[in-house]
């Protein structure tokens, strides 16, 4: 089956959801209190929780509208989001070492996206 | 940090179980839409494989470094390319060996860059 546009785009929407669930996740385990109430009242966890869970349902509807070969590297967008996060909140400077693996992740869905079209 | 022999080889199995509980995901996407989200047991069983990988790189990096785990992680993009394959009789090419190539080249640039 060609893989169909809206897949492309609900999968790329995954990666950004699941790289917030992450942020919220990294929040509330920074104000992590290991105890039953501590953990019931970690609000950030729990957001963190229902993000990863709606991004994974959405991933799995997604696959519908494409080949998986296809679909799945668009998941590297993750890194990139990591990446940023990373530069921007945690302050780690972004190399042109980064910034190059960054363009290469692209590239390389990209370059995937045009192997997909071909029949 | 250094990285135990037994991380790098724990993540590079469960980059290979994860990729095939992706195919699995993929055969149980075909059950449900938007309209139906019914459980079957390719989605139990591939969501139960893919969780228990990521479960072992969660430990996998308390012994080992990013720089060196992120990269086997991706390995995964390229045994879902193979798998989809003879699993999902998808069609790979040169193109999309070739971004599978670089997508682990970007990956391995953004992990030893610290």
């Amino acid at each position: 089956m060609r893989t169909q546009r809206w897949a492309i785009l609900l999968v790329a929407f995954c990666t950004l959801l699941t790289a917030a669930g992450q942020l919220f996740y990294k929040l509330g385990a920074n104000s992590l209190v290991f105890t039953p109430v501590g953990l019931i009242t970690n609000y950030f966890l729990w957001i963190g929780g229902i993000i990863y869970i709606i991004s994974a349902a959405l991933f799995i509807v997604a696959l519908r509208g494409g080949d998986l070969s296809v679909l799945y590297p668009i998941v590297a967008l993750s890194f990139i989001w990591v990446t940023l996060l990373s530069g921007s909140i945690l302050k780690e400077p972004i190399t042109n070492l980064k910034i190059g693996g960054i363009v290469f992740i692209i590239g390389g869905i990209w370059l995937i996206g045009l192997g997909s079209r071909e029949k | 940090m250094k990285t135990h022999i037994l991380s790098i080889i724990a993540t590079l199995i469960g980059s290979f179980i994860g990729a095939y509980g992706a195919i699995l995901l993929k055969k149980a996407s075909s059950k449900i839409s938007f309209r139906k989200l019914r459980f079957n047991t390719h989605l139990i069983i591939g969501a139960g494989i893919y969780g228990f990988s990521t479960i072992v790189f969660i430990i996998a990096l308390k012994f080992g470094d990013l720089s060196i785990l992120y990269p086997l992680v991706a390995t995964t993009y390229a045994w879902i390319a193979l798998f989809s394959i003879y699993f999902l009789k998808e069609h790979m090419n040169l193109m999309k060996w070739l971004g599978i190539l670089a997508i682990l080249v970007g990956v391995t640039m953004i992990s030893v860059a610290a």
